[in-house]
């Protein structure tokens, strides 16, 4: 069995991934029947807010949370982040098998609701490679981000739940969008940039960053990249005594 | 080995793992202090009660720490750099410890990949057969006692057939029988040439594994030597006894003009059997001597006594009193 083997177990298996995949599920019901039970021109208003705001914007972020912040916490609740210490691998390899763990599940728990965003944003006439390409390109590289922080957050403190839920709420639901200058400094700013290749050009997204999405593309891969080595160098630094 | 009581000759030359001057503070609070030893092959038991740093020490060794002040080499390698040292340290951590979701093939397969083991499912059921788990191997280890949890430990410690092998607390969550079985295990580990260092706060249980034992008292090295040595230290210092029985106060006076007492007086607290019974409690600053003589002279004053018992013969007291005899000499 390989790490990453053993930390998608770990976060798979947890209660809690099962309960948080419930917020999903139900934006996923509320979607559909949204799409179901409304016209084209009702649904056309409301496509961006839930595919960038809801889906990006929100339900992405709090999954990674919880999965992101587990993902060394419960290592070290559990008494068990001494024994991945003591193995013969670069700290950046224990880093990679848990983020990418985190995030490949994040965006598992995240597809219904990310399906039901596809329909619903296809049932307003948009062609179906950009949509399915947009949305899923989305929100893989907003979990891939924000995993990457809430890892890094969870070798940081072992607050990183109640920090990290400061983070979504106050900085990226709140302070980034304030100004421009903010603006640049947020994930979600970037990954709504990204999904906006799923959507009619003249909805309203959010807070969106001013780069174009290629760029945006590029500063999502960045801030994973970015937070997988100050994960390694933290891990490495770190102390993890009990005694 | 600074300072500590009862030092035997042992040398860094041929030390698998040495520790020197290292201490460990954590904010304001220091863990450890000063301390410096060195392993040789064979089991050598680390005692201390809850507190006293013997989890630091462990956790620096592992490398899961760095000293604040200091140097520690296992293996001639600092391990909290030196990754490799991993393929021939193995570490039975505190706490829990083992992945609850995975079997317990997979808890000791997982680590003995990662250590540089060539079949680590081989590895793993060799492994969970020499700690007595074989039968539970393809259980989940969510579902096991802590006893069996604890052996998942040992066995993902042994996997990979470590040169070295730190165990924090091995016979926690043991039965007597699961205590018995271990403790050979940890002797056989240690005539096998391997370095074993093994924390405890039992006196018993270390005399049982170890050639060689440390004390730390309060992040300090207070005492080092054979078990034998140590428990003679722990023996022969003052000490409060509760005799009770028939004359007791009579032997009292006896054991008074003798000087094997300094202080006595009546057991309130004490039940005693019947009127002509009484309970006294005695200091003795020569625990050895009063216990040598104790029978002559109870006979000689005709007391027969019911109970000899230690008061307060807590390891915390056995503690301060070697830190106090570590002070007299230096520290």
């Amino acid at each position: 069995m390989s790490l990453f083997e053993a930390a998608l177990r770990g976060v798979l298996l947890r209660g809690r991934t099962a309960a948080f995949a419930l917020l999903p599920l139900a934006v996923a019901a509320v979607v559909l029947a949204v799409v179901f039970l409304t016209s084209v021109p009702g649904r056309y208003g409301a496509v961006g807010t839930v595919t960038a705001q809801l889906l990006v914007g929100l339900v992405v972020p709090v999954v990674a949370l919880v999965l992101g912040t587990g993902a060394f916490g419960d290592e070290r609740d559990g008494g068990t982040l001494p024994l991945l210490r003591g193995v013969a691998r670069p700290r950046w390899h224990l880093v990679a098998a848990k983020l990418f763990a985190a995030w490949l599940s994040t965006w598992l728990v995240c597809l219904p609701a990310s399906v039901a965003c596809i329909v619903f944003a296809a049932s307003v006439n948009q062609p179906l490679v950009p949509v399915v390409g947009g949305v899923l390109l989305a929100t893989a590289l907003a979990a891939g981000a924000y995993c990457g922080l809430f890892v890094l957050l969870s070798l940081l403190t072992r607050r990183a739940l109640l920090a990290g839920l400061a983070y979504v709420v106050l900085w990226e639901g709140f302070l980034a969008g304030l100004s421009p200058g903010l603006r640049g400094l947020s994930v979600g700013s970037y990954a709504r940039r990204v999904a906006e290749l799923a959507l009619p050009d003249d909805v309203q997204t959010g807070v969106v960053s001013t780069l174009s999405a290629p760029w945006a593309v590029v500063v999502l891969l960045a801030v994973v990249a970015g937070t997988w080595a100050l994960s390694g160098v933290r891990l490495h630094r770190m102390d993890v005594t009990t005694g | 080995m600074s300072g500590a009581t009862a030092v035997p000759g042992r040398t860094a030359l041929d030390a698998a793992v040495e520790v020197r001057a290292a201490s460990k503070w954590f904010g304001d609070t220091v863990a450890l202090s000063d301390v410096s030893f060195a392993l040789r092959p064979g089991v050598t038991g680390l005692l201390g009660h809850n507190g006293a740093g013997k989890s630091t020490v462990l956790s620096l060794l592992s490398g899961a720490a760095r000293p604040s002040q200091g140097e520690v080499r296992v293996l001639g390698v600092d391990p909290h750099s030196d990754l490799a040292v991993h393929r021939r340290l193995g570490v039975v951590p505190d706490g829990e410890g083992t992945w609850a979701y995975l079997t317990a093939r997979q808890n000791v397969a997982l680590l003995a990949k990662q250590r540089g083991v060539a079949d680590p499912r081989a590895a793993a059921g060799a492994a969970l057969e020499r700690v007595g788990l074989s039968h539970a191997a393809d259980r989940r280890v969510g579902g096991f006692s802590k006893g069996m949890r604890q052996r998942v430990k040992l066995a993902q410690a042994l996997a990979h057939d470590p040169e070295v092998l730190l165990l924090d607390e091995p016979l926690n969550g043991l039965d007597p029988v699961q205590r018995r079985a271990d403790v050979e295990l940890v002797r056989a580990l240690g005539a096998e040439g391997r370095t074993v260092l093994v924390s405890s706060h039992v006196l018993g249980e270390v005399e049982r594994m170890a050639d060689e034992v440390l004390v730390v008292v309060n992040g300090r090295l207070v005492a080092e030597g054979e078990p034998a040595a140590i428990r003679d230290l722990m023996t022969d210092r003052p000490r409060t006894l509760r005799l009770a029985g028939r004359g007791v106060a009579a032997l009292a006076g006896v054991l008074l003009g003798e000087g094997l007492v300094t202080a006595v007086r009546h057991d309130v607290a004490a039940g005693v059997r019947s009127d002509d019974e009484e309970a006294l409690v005695v200091e003795t600053p020569a625990a050895m001597a009063l216990a040598t003589r104790l029978p002559a002279l109870a006979r000689d004053c005709a007391a027969t006594l019911r109970r000899v018992e230690a008061v307060g013969d807590d390891l915390e007291s056995v503690f301060a009193h070697l830190t106090a005899a570590a002070r007299g000499v230096g520290r």
